[in-house]
């Protein structure tokens, strides 16, 4: 039974999702247009085939970690990353001082979440940021519930001792 | 299950809403999407075909599924006439896909495809302005300042008020400061900020410009 949703319908509800997950998964600002598009053209391919035995959410991330994925092993190829630092959020409707601090915080974050690897990242992203039960994250990934609890284990903890080694460096530089 | 200290969930706190697109993000990347979608090659051998054509498969078709978009996309790609020139994201399947990609039925998109005049947006440039748009973010992404900065200029200097304006205008910025431009830089980053005061640019702006 293929799903009775629109393309125009998805692309309503879940623009957002995708924009971040993609931006998540470690895409710079530069690329973001074009690989949120690729999610969305491969959705527009596939929208037809889509059963509805995952939630659409799920489907989405699906897609865009094989996008992402992809243009990661792209760039590798070509021998480099975007020379220019990370889009960092919009920090511009808060003051300049929370703005800044607000930037700061997420450029850690995106070089934290860089020192985990695909898989880490993916799942703890998926429950961290996004919320989403283990289950829904097997789903998303076609893996088995076990193996999200065994990579969000070994995420968080890779990811809480990259803050505090980050905290102890901070406080040997104050 | 191991849990986080407080100072990484706080982190996470502050990242949680981080990373949203503004309401410009969501209509540039689907004007560009839907020109993408009109220069399929599905869709351009359909737009040539039978207007009448029935869906022919079960379920949602791709014609119906993407009908809106079509609608603006086919306009693009009327009024510029010439639907090699418009910016089309590779249609590359992502490695390890694991379901079969299924082809729009040539014969179910024209039914929807409506003529150039009922587009909202301003088709008829809308492919080049992309197509520019794209060639800076490669030089960008290449590190090709100085590139960057001609092809802002000459986009600028044809489109003075394009729909891109506010990423032509980050590039500027970012581009000045790779070069080691910072005051000129800044004072560009300032220029989008008077026209564009919540562009999700100006952090990274700032933080190139640093």
């Amino acid at each position: 039974m293929a799903t009775e949703l629109t393309f125009e319908e998805v692309y309503e509800e879940h623009f957002e999702f995708v924009w971040r997950s993609i931006r998540r998964l470690g895409v710079d600002e530069t690329a973001q247009d074009d690989l949120v598009q690729e999610v969305f053209l491969v959705v527009y391919r596939r929208l037809a085939d889509f059963e509805g035995r995952s939630s659409v959410k799920t489907w989405l991330f699906g897609i865009a970690l094989r996008v992402a994925r992809t243009h990661r092993r792209g760039l590798a190829r070509k021998g480099g990353l975007d020379p220019l630092p990370p889009e960092m959020a919009d920090g511009s409707q808060r003051g300049p001082e929370a703005a800044a601090s607000r930037n700061e915080a997420l450029r850690l974050l995106d070089r934290l979440l860089d020192e985990l690897d695909e898989d880490k990242r993916a799942v703890f992203v998926l429950a961290e940021l996004e919320q989403m039960t283990a289950p829904e994250i097997a789903d998303a990934l076609g893996v088995k519930v076990n193996t999200v609890y065994s990579r969000l284990r070994a995420a968080r903890t890779a990811f809480d001792a990259a803050v505090k080694r980050e905290k102890a460096k901070e406080e040997r530089l104050s | 299950m191991t849990d986080l200290g407080p100072d990484a969930r706080a982190l996470l706190d502050v990242a949680r809403d981080a990373h949203q697109p503004s309401a410009a993000d969501k209509a540039r990347v689907k004007a560009l999407l839907a020109a993408s979608i009109a220069a399929l090659p599905a869709t351009a051998e359909a737009a040539s075909s039978s207007a009448s054509a029935p869906a022919a498969s079960a379920g949602t078709s791709a014609a119906t599924t993407g009908s809106a978009l079509l609608k603006i996309g086919a306009a693009v790609v009327a009024a510029a006439g010439l639907a090699t020139a418009v910016y089309v994201t590779q249609l590359q399947e992502p490695e390890g896909a694991p379901v079969p990609a299924v082809e729009a039925p040539a014969s179910t998109a024209p039914a929807e495809v409506e003529p150039a005049a009922e587009a909202t947006v301003d088709v008829s440039t809308l492919a080049e302005q992309a197509q520019r748009l794209a060639e800076v973010r490669v030089a960008l992404r290449d590190g090709a300042f100085a590139d960057v900065l001609e092809r802002v200029d000459a986009y600028e200097s044809k489109f003075p008020d394009g729909m891109l304006r506010e990423e032509a205008l980050a590039a500027r910025a970012l581009a000045l400061c790779g070069l080691g431009r910072g005051d000129e830089g800044r004072a560009a980053r300032e220029a989008l900020a008077e026209e564009a005061p919540h562009s999700a640019h100006l952090g990274r702006i700032d933080a190139a410009c640093d």
